[in-house]
């Protein structure tokens, strides 16, 4: 599977620019980012492979307008994980954000944790420090 | 391993905005975007894994002002790989941009197509279309 490198680089100016094309794979992805940095004087600040989902799987993939929240506007959705490795920070946490969300997750100031739209994020999202997230703690709203 | 989830929308007024969210694998993945799309009027238009490329092996990686380009200035480098599959179009073509060239890659109207980086780097590079980059044609300023 072939997939797109975008690497970001800084001059020493502080100047940041991108290139990107596809490779094969992490070896060739860290061998491709060697040779940049021999050719340019920037630093190369990040670099990520991108893998494009098959967004044709995604039933009822349409736009609506059942509810009057905009993308602008989003439900803010707040989980956390154990985290076995602190005692003084004993959960690990995250948020993700859905744009336009449908009014069943949230219609007032918060939203139902146990929301049969919103759990199915619970176990398949990943803190920052990688912790499989195990709990919802709140759902609110929050903008872009 | 982990992957970044990136998540393009657009809502029934055509505005666009985006979302994101850690996962463990390539099926979490689509897992977690059907539920996104579950939870929201708007539709996806895009969305891709993002797998982090560790750059501390990476040697020579400081930036240096040994040139008088910034990082808008790019050297471009055109590269063609065969293309068996296509007698109308019998070559694929890629141009990287290489931000802040050195001198030795490009110091003038036109590079160096011998350089040994940059053709070490079409060695790891591929067209659109799969087809891997073998030679290069061109070595020239851009931005």
């Amino acid at each position: 599977m072939a997939r797109i490198l975008h690497i970001t680089i800084k001059d020493i100016n502080g100047l940041t620019s991108g290139t990107h094309f596809w490779c094969n794979d992490l070896v060739t992805a860290v061998a491709a980012c060697q040779s940049i940095a021999n050719l340019s004087n920037g630093q190369i600040v990040g670099a990520y492979l991108a893998e494009p989902l098959d967004i044709t799987q995604i039933p009822s993939n349409t736009t609506s307008n059942n509810n009057v929240e905009t993308i602008k506007t989003r439900a803010v959705v707040r989980l956390s994980g154990p985290d076995p490795g602190s005692v003084a920070s004993p959960r690990s946490y995250c948020r993700v954000t859905i744009p336009a969300p449908v009014g069943s997750i949230i219609n007032g100031l918060t939203g139902d944790p146990a929301g049969a739209l919103v759990t199915p994020f619970i176990g398949k999202v990943l803190t920052p420090s990688d912790v499989t997230t195990d709990k919802i703690e709140k759902v609110y709203y929050g903008r872009r | 391993m982990s992957y970044l989830l990136h998540i393009e929308w657009v809502d029934v007024n055509g505005e666009t905005g985006s979302s994101s969210a850690w996962v463990a694998s390539t099926d979490d993945g689509l897992t977690v975007a059907k539920a996104f799309k579950a939870a929201s009027n708007a539709r996806i238009t895009s969305a891709e894994l993002r797998e982090t490329v560790p750059l501390q092996t990476i040697t020579n990686n400081t930036a240096s002002n040994n040139n008088v380009e910034t990082a808008k200035t790019k050297a471009k480098i055109k590269m063609r790989g065969a293309d068996a599959g296509s007698l109308a179009s019998p070559f694929a073509y890629v141009t990287v941009g290489i931000p802040a060239p050195i001198g030795t890659l490009i110091n003038g109207v036109v590079g160096d197509t011998s350089n040994t980086d940059a053709n070490d780097l079409a060695s790891h590079v591929l067209s659109p279309s799969g087809v891997q980059m073998s030679s290069i044609e061109k070595i020239y300023y851009g931005s």
